[in-house]
């Protein structure tokens, strides 16, 4: 019995962990490193007390929490079916019941974080005496494990490919190419798009609301730095499906400007949303226009840079780098210097190694 | 005429493709070879898919120096297309006509001829694998190519589907289109017959 709880943990559970540790450190900055030292404790209770008191506040929560369950089942979903970890199906030799004990059990390590930060909630629940919302909560978590586990018990009894998909967008209309990759979004990566949202939506909002005596430009610069990082698992998707699906691509007569041109039409697209953000919160329209067009080259550049080698780990450990040197230089107020820089380089790239690189054979 | 010159394809340190010339004029080219004797990299390297050392042109249009027009003046279909499978035919047929400059009443003629009309308005996702390799087939013959490279055309077709590509194969031919087929079954016809190419010591070469 242990040799199955520990198989599952270094197949699954630490894997999940592997992939999402960008995301977690993201989490964990902007619940512990957007507030003062002293006042985390205070902004912590504010928060539970929100949550305790405000069925809209504890709703928005909750709706938080489902999303990123539903990126777990998505994740435990589309590992199952990679051929290298087939033996998950072997769980259908247990009895039902036991194979959904093992489920809950993937589900609540995965769920983990969460399930810390609820119970810190519902113990000052209990202290101040709301305990409809401590029910609540543990009634949410309660359903929300058990019906993954189930969701997924059936998923692996079955042999048809996971139910679990929004219903689909048709467009009537011919498709140009940056909406092929649009499409893409929202038919093979919508939940990945919501909390990639989410996350830079957060992020921007967190330091445009950093209190200032004076309009302070850096602040949005850094939130969309945030922004850009949560888009990266986006970028590797999308380079994937270029080698996967799009290959037909290349053997077409479209030149590499009109090639490059059309990608940064697809990052133009997808970085909007941020853009009529900063707009919306005040930011001046020539500023909000320069960190849009600044957005935009760091995804290409990270786009272009996997055409020299389609590797996750060192492209963002490469982002990584290029993240801090672009918050230096933001602090430093030398940001439109890298706004060209990065539009050059991304070119650079994508001009030298376009037709250079080949996924190797397997 | 088809021009390869000092042409090399290396993985690793194991050479696939390492030949020194072959001259194609405009014909209808059988390639025989073994699995893995390097057919597929061969046309993918003439269909400008893939990075190789050396020289390919086409008309004196050279592959590296002038990729855009070169790769106007061939097409290459693979033995397995992929395509996205959220997007449509449809989609995918007027992508190929705008960006291959072709003129839209002889894509409605292919699109006709292959008969994928009553499925090509649909999601690429609910095609079977027969139904993607005649939209492939359409793709591939889509503008005014001097050559299509046709890998494997004819796995998975129905012997309807498989009479009327011969045909096209045969008009376009006819037209001044060269095609390169790699194929495991007989790829001959009362339209026309092909010379055999074989893959032989990393090189194609003449039986």
């Amino acid at each position: 019995m242990f040799s199955v709880a520990a198989l599952l943990f270094k197949t699954v559970v630490r894997k999940f962990y592997e992939r999402n540790t960008g995301f977690f450190l993201f989490i964990f900055f902007l619940m512990f490193g957007i507030v003062e030292s002293t006042q985390i404790v205070n902004y912590h209770l504010s928060l539970m007390y929100g949550m305790l008191h405000s069925v809209i506040f504890l709703s928005c929560v909750c709706a938080a929490w489902l999303f990123y369950m539903m990126k777990c089942v998505a994740f435990v979903s589309g590992y199952s079916d990679l051929p290298e970890n087939s033996f998950l199906y072997k769980l259908n030799l247990l009895s039902y019941r036991r194979r959904l004990i093992w489920l809950l059990f993937i589900f609540t390590l995965i769920d983990l974080p969460v399930l810390v930060y609820s119970s810190l909630i519902v113990a000052v629940g209990i202290k101040e005496g709301a305990y409809g919302a401590v029910l609540s909560i543990i009634s949410f978590h309660v359903v929300v494990l058990v019906g993954a586990s189930l969701l997924l018990a059936a998923k692996l009894n079955s042999l048809r490919p996971s139910r679990l998909r929004f219903p689909r967008l048709r467009f009537n209309r011919p498709l140009p190419l940056p909406l092929f990759y649009i499409s893409a979004l929202f038919h093979r990566y919508k939940i990945g798009v919501l909390l990639t949202k989410g996350f830079s939506f957060f992020a921007i909002i967190g330091f445009l609301h950093i209190p200032l005596d004076h309009y302070e430009y850096r602040t949005a610069l850094m939130g969309i730095l945030f922004g850009v990082a949560a888009h990266l698992v986006l970028v590797f998707e999308f380079r994937k499906m270029e080698e996967n699906n799009l290959m037909f691509l290349r053997g077409l007569p479209i030149t590499l400007m009109h090639r490059f041109l059309q990608l940064a039409a697809v990052y133009a697209l997808i970085m909007i949303p941020e853009l009529a953000l900063l707009i919306v919160n005040h930011t001046p329209l020539h500023i909000a226009a320069g960190i849009y067009l600044f957005s935009i080259g760091l995804l290409l550049l990270s786009h272009s840079r996997l055409f020299i080698e389609l590797d996750n780990d060192k492209h963002v450990q490469y982002m990584l780098g290029l993240f801090l040197i672009s918050f230096m230089l933001v602090l430093f107020k030398v940001y439109l210097l890298e706004l060209v820089a990065v539009w050059a380089l991304a070119f650079y790239y994508f001009r030298t190694y376009f037709y250079r690189f080949e996924r190797m054979p397997l | 005429m088809l021009h390869f010159l000092n042409v090399k394809k290396i993985y690793g340190t194991h050479a696939v493709i390492d030949m020194p010339s072959l001259q194609l004029a405009s014909g209808i080219y059988w390639l025989r070879g073994a699995n893995g004797s390097g057919k597929s990299t061969f046309l993918k390297m003439a269909g400008g898919l893939i990075p190789f050392e050396g020289e390919i042109t086409i008309d004196d249009i050279h592959l590296k120096r002038n990729p855009t027009e070169y790769r106007r003046a061939v097409s290459y279909v693979e033995a397995e297309p992929l395509y996205p499978y959220f997007v449509s035919g449809l989609d995918l047929v007027h992508f190929f006509t705008y960006t291959r400059k072709a003129d839209k009443k002889s894509t409605d003629q292919l699109v006709e001829a292959i008969g994928i009309g009553r499925f090509y308005k649909d999601p690429i996702g609910t095609y079977s694998s027969g139904m993607v390799k005649k939209l492939s087939l359409v793709l591939a013959f889509i503008g005014q190519c001097r050559f299509i490279f046709l890998d494997e055309p004819l796995v998975t077709l129905d012997q309807a589907a498989v009479e009327t590509l011969y045909q096209l194969i045969g008009e376009y031919h006819r037209e001044g289109t060269g095609f390169i087929i790699t194929s495991h079954q007989l790829v001959e016809h009362h339209y026309f017959n092909p010379t055999e190419l074989h893959m032989k010591d990393q090189s194609v070469c003449f039986q």
